[in-house]
């Protein structure tokens, strides 16, 4: 696949691991994403309520437990389905990532659900991308999995550059 | 007297044929007296054989001695046809006369009044609006039809790309520039890091034990 569509300051950049701040960018717009899709979600079931019974309406409450669950189960199946479908979330599509396997493919739908649960439960983990030059973060050393620079539409097949001696 | 009423003319003969044929054949033999008579007036002998032998005129041999009845019924037949045939051309002429004359007619009266003005003036069109039964003229419509046409009209498929397109605007490549630059400060960072926390670990690592 060509890097046609991609700026030429950005060309060199492409299929190299990213850092931690483009992969943290990354993750708060992905976090923004969801709580706005829990946000339309609420509104739909009161609005949802409201035409069934207008007189008796009144807005669900919703305990932290519930809300906090909720939000972290969506926020691990959205992280998981768009690595597995696409290599990207939206977060990673406005910084230009993608999650790749070892080999430059598209990873594997287990292996993007266990990496979403890692990245949710244990965000800490991702500091681990500070320390050594291919950039891995505690669920890319554990499943074999990068995140590159991509600037690219469609999933490419990247070849990760050989690490330096 | 009774006989003859009970047997009529005959089939096939001049009377039997009706009044049709008979102005036929009065026409056609107007319009052949009219060609004899043109033809004597211009003295040419030659132009009256001509008139006399070319088709649909009256066979020579009929019109130069007292027919018996079937030559009768013959030269009557052939005058019928002329006439016909003179009739038919007349119906055309007149025809296309009228309509170059109703076409002209119209342009001017066209040109000379405003006819949107006019209709305006004088036609209740509201009125006409109201009398119409659009519930039947939609549904004589095929609505499906012309979404489905609009829809294959337009490129949803382009205007998607655009409208994602978008997203690699300068604005959001700005921002992933930026970002790979503070991916690039980090590292160096965290390299200095590395760095000074070799040199300061080295040296007593590489102290000889005593």
């Amino acid at each position: 696949m060509s890097l046609g569509s991609v700026p030429a300051e950005a060309r060199p950049f492409q299929g190299r691991p990213a850092g931690l701040v483009t992969r943290t960018a990354a993750g708060v717009v992905d976090v923004i994403v969801v709580l706005a899709l829990l946000m339309i979600g609420y509104l739909a079931i009161n609005g949802a309520l409201f035409v069934a019974d207008p007189r008796h309406f009144h807005f669900v409450s919703v305990s932290s437990v519930v809300s906090r669950t909720v939000g972290l189960c969506l926020l691990i199946g959205y992280l998981a389905v768009a690595w597995w479908l696409n290599g990207r979330t939206y977060g990673c599509r406005v910084m230009g990532l993608r999650v790749v396997a070892a080999k430059g493919g598209r990873v594997r739908p287990l292996v993007a659900l266990v990496r979403a649960v890692i990245c949710v439960v244990f965000p800490i983990g991702l500091l681990l991308c500070l320390f050594g030059r291919r950039r891995r973060s505690l669920p890319d050393l554990l499943l074999r999995t990068a995140v590159v620079y991509d600037w690219r539409a469609q999933l490419p097949v990247v070849t990760l550059p050989a690490p330096s001696p | 007297m009774d006989t003859a009423e009970a047997s009529g003319p005959e089939p096939g003969s001049a009377a039997h044929r009706g009044p049709v044929f008979a102005l036929d054949v009065v026409i056609g033999a107007s319009t052949l007296v009219v060609a004899r008579t043109v033809a004597a007036g211009r003295g040419a002998k030659q132009a009256v054989a001509t008139a006399l032998q070319a088709p649909g005129a009256v066979p020579g041999h009929v019109a130069g001695h007292v027919p018996g009845r079937d030559r009768v019924d013959s030269w009557v037949s052939e005058l019928a046809r002329r006439g016909e045939r003179e009739q038919d051309e007349l119906k055309d002429r007149v025809t296309s006369l009228a309509d170059d004359l109703v076409r002209a007619v119209l342009h001017l009266v066209l040109d000379r009044i405003d006819l949107t003005e006019t209709v305006r003036q004088y036609v209740d069109v509201n009125s006409i609006v109201q009398d119409v039964d659009l519930d039947a003229v939609i549904g004589q419509l095929d609505v499906a039809g012309l979404a489905e046409g609009v829809i294959a009209e337009v490129d949803i498929a382009e205007i998607i790309r655009q409208s994602t397109g978008s997203l690699t605007s300068e604005t959001v490549q700005s921002v992933r520039m930026q970002g790979i630059s503070g991916d690039e400060a980090i590292d160096k960072a965290t390299g200095r890091i590395r760095v000074r926390f070799r040199r300061k670990h080295a040296p007593t690592a590489a102290r000889p034990e005593p």
